[in-house]
């Protein structure tokens, strides 16, 4: 496995500030990496930090990157249960002329320009393209509450006097879309 | 002489007694030539390993002929076993860079 050229890429992501993308190893080796990407302004990712596990492979750089969010995002072309993620230059087009700040990059563009017409999560493309004001209160509610470090929700934090647990409250606010008295009445009723 | 690539010993002979010396003798007894050698590729990495083309592909042990430089026809340049595992790894042969369809340039070709 080429190491040097991973240890490169680190070296040279670690030294672009501008960019708003980050990289960090993970335990021993080089095959395990997380990556940040601050969610683009003016989007419904505004403010969120996502954070990206990366698995880098023996055969790196002749195949891509494995990567999928750790953090739960609320976006067309990325599953809402587990983070996967549908990006053709992380499957059939990637090259090994790309390097992973140009992965991470090319996903912080994909929070920019969803395409619900590739899903990875058939749901939220449906919603983004059906019901696209409720897509994007879901989108940012989900940025809010799971992207948002050390920052709780209004609503979250309402509820958790109110006496519900922090798991019944945080359920109830994603099935309302971030809706407090939609999620008031769903724990209620 | 730092610097020239000429490494050079000189005897300055003996100067005969009671004569002015007239002329600064110089006898040339020994000396080495040195050149260096570059990849002019018209990049300093190559594009797949990130390694100097003068350096070596992480497949190869010395640069020079053990870690050739090749060019494609769309004019990009990788290091032979570079672009080779690539290619090999690849049912479209095409170039890591432009995605144009990979031909070897030939050596001819590049002299052009």
């Amino acid at each position: 496995m080429d190491l040097s050229r991973v240890q490169k890429e680190i070296k040279e992501i670690s030294l672009d500030k501008a960019s708003g993308i980050s990289v960090r190893v993970m335990g021993n080796d080089l095959t395990r990496l997380q990556g940040t990407i601050n969610g683009p302004k003016d989007t419904v990712y505004e403010g969120g930090v996502f954070v990206v596990d990366i698995e880098i492979k023996g055969v790196y750089p002749f195949e891509p990157p494995k990567m999928r969010f750790k953090t739960k995002i609320y976006h067309p072309n990325v599953s809402s249960q587990n983070g996967a993620i549908c990006l053709d230059i992380l499957k059939d087009q990637w090259s090994p002329a790309l390097t992973i700040k140009t992965a991470l990059l090319s996903l912080q563009a994909l929070l920019c320009s969803p395409e619900p017409n590739d899903p990875q999560d058939a749901v939220v493309a449906k919603l983004f393209l059906g019901d696209h004001p409720l897509f994007e209160r879901t989108a940012r509610h989900w940025t809010r509450t799971y992207a948002t470090p050390g920052q709780e929700t209004e609503g979250l934090t309402q509820l958790l006097e109110m006496g519900f647990t922090r798991e019944q409250a945080q359920e109830a606010l994603d099935g309302a879309a971030g809706d407090l008295n939609a999620a008031i009445a769903a724990l209620l009723g | 002489m730092p610097g020239s690539g000429v490494n050079m010993t000189v005897d300055a002979g003996p100067v005969p007694s009671g004569e002015r010396p007239r002329a600064f003798k110089v006898k040339i007894k020994h000396w080495r030539t040195l050149a260096s050698w570059s990849w002019n590729a018209g990049d300093d990495v190559c594009g797949i390993c990130r390694n100097p083309f003068d350096g070596c592909s992480p497949e190869a042990k010395y640069p020079g002929d053990d870690s050739p430089v090749v060019w494609g026809t769309c004019r990009h340049a990788f290091h032979l076993q570079c672009i080779t595992q690539w290619l090999s790894s690849q049912t479209e042969q095409r170039c890591p860079i432009c995605r144009q369809n990979w031909e070897f340039k030939s050596a001819e070709e590049n002299e052009e």
